[in-house]
């Protein structure tokens, strides 16, 4: 928990959690009712042309609710599905103070999906991930300078940053949080 | 993107929706089924999972309240409805033409949980009711856009939860001509 006290206009807060599995989608299916073929039928999603399974739009953005809930309770809570969200992908979330009102902080929060491509050594690929197998990764994304790198033990990952949900949400911190 | 000429036209024939009510949906608060919500977001906050056991070993959930995304479960039968949804029966048609014609066409683009006018939080045992309505309707960028607001309240009338959905359709989802 954090206190009330700990918080201040401009300050920001990050969780991550992940990474999505077929297998957690499926669990959310039967958890909400939610049981599209888009989210667990990957021939369906594919005849639908999505390239494979989608995320629940409402799991990812339950996944922001979770991370306000590590700070306080949920008073409100306003989020965009703009980017979909697959299995191997991290949930990246910001939560940036917005204002604060008596007990009352607004947030304004963002959720991206960090979707793992493949790792390079020594110019050569040695691991691929179903982003890159299944061609998720669109010109667009390149275009848009979404694709970044970071050094892990097998080498250099490529993977692709982008926003998933963009939103709002105010919490009410109790005393003493 | 604004609206193309033809997009306008499609998008009034839609307003006939605007306003229409979604089926009043009933809900049945169980803490095993609020339990398995949580753990579904990998949320393992003790005031959403942490069930005790009563003196004759049943489960006793009289401690945990529903995680604040639960409300998720109100909004996915309203969302269904709309698949029964038809327009009315022009002189000569012997059906009616239908408004979706592919649920595998739906995305989800936004939501809103709003508790601020909460009356009571949820929590098991409890029989909440789902009423709510479409508010917006209209085509754009070949995609057919929704709103709809929904409110929760307990079988006694206290507010539980406000949501807002919004959806889109994608091309060959819904229809464009009638």
């Amino acid at each position: 928990m954090v206190k009330l006290s700990e918080l201040e206009v401009g300050k920001t807060l990050g969780y991550v959690y992940g990474p999505v599995s077929r297998e957690g989608i499926k669990k959310y299916a039967s958890a909400s009712g939610d049981n599209n073929g888009i989210h667990i039928n990957d021939d369906f999603a594919v005849q639908m042309r999505l390239k494979g399974v989608i995320a629940h739009g409402l799991y990812s953005f339950g996944m922001v609710a979770r991370a306000l809930g590590e700070i306080g309770d949920l008073v409100k809570i306003s989020g965009q599905m703009r980017g979909m969200v697959r299995p191997g992908d991290d949930w990246i979330i910001t939560l940036t103070v917005k204002s604060i009102v008596g007990d009352l902080v607004e947030f304004e929060t963002l959720e991206q999906s960090k979707t793992p491509i493949r790792i390079e050594k020594d110019g050569k690929i040695v691991k691929t991930f179903e982003a890159h197998d299944r061609e998720w990764i669109t010109e667009k994304d390149i275009a848009q300078d979404l694709i970044k790198t970071e050094e892990v033990a097998e080498g250099t990952l490529f993977y692709r940053l982008r926003t998933a949900i963009p939103g709002t949400a105010t919490l009410r911190l109790k005393n003493g949080h | 993107m604004g609206q193309t000429e033809e997009e306008i036209k499609q998008s009034e024939m839609y307003q006939i929706f605007v306003g229409k009510q979604v089926n009043k949906d009933i809900h049945r608060m169980k803490g095993n089924r609020m339990v398995e919500f949580a753990e579904a977001l990998g949320d393992l906050n003790p005031k959403y999972v942490d069930v005790g056991v009563k003196e004759n070993g049943k489960p006793d959930y009289s401690k945990i309240v529903a995680h604040p995304a639960y409300p998720n479960c109100f909004t996915v039968n309203a969302a269904f409805d709309l698949l029964g949804w038809k327009f009315p029966l022009k002189e000569g048609q012997t059906e009616a033409t239908p408004f979706v014609l592919s649920f595998g066409k739906v995305l989800h683009t936004g939501q809103t949980y709003d508790y601020s006018n909460a009356e009571a939080p949820i929590v098991h045992g409890m029989k909440l009711y789902t009423t709510g309505a479409l508010e917006k309707a209209y085509i754009r960028n070949k995609r057919l856009w929704l709103q709809m607001h929904l409110d929760t309240h307990t079988k006694d009338g206290k507010l539980v939860v406000q949501t807002t959905v919004y959806t889109v359709f994608r091309e060959g989802g819904f229809t464009t001509e009638y």
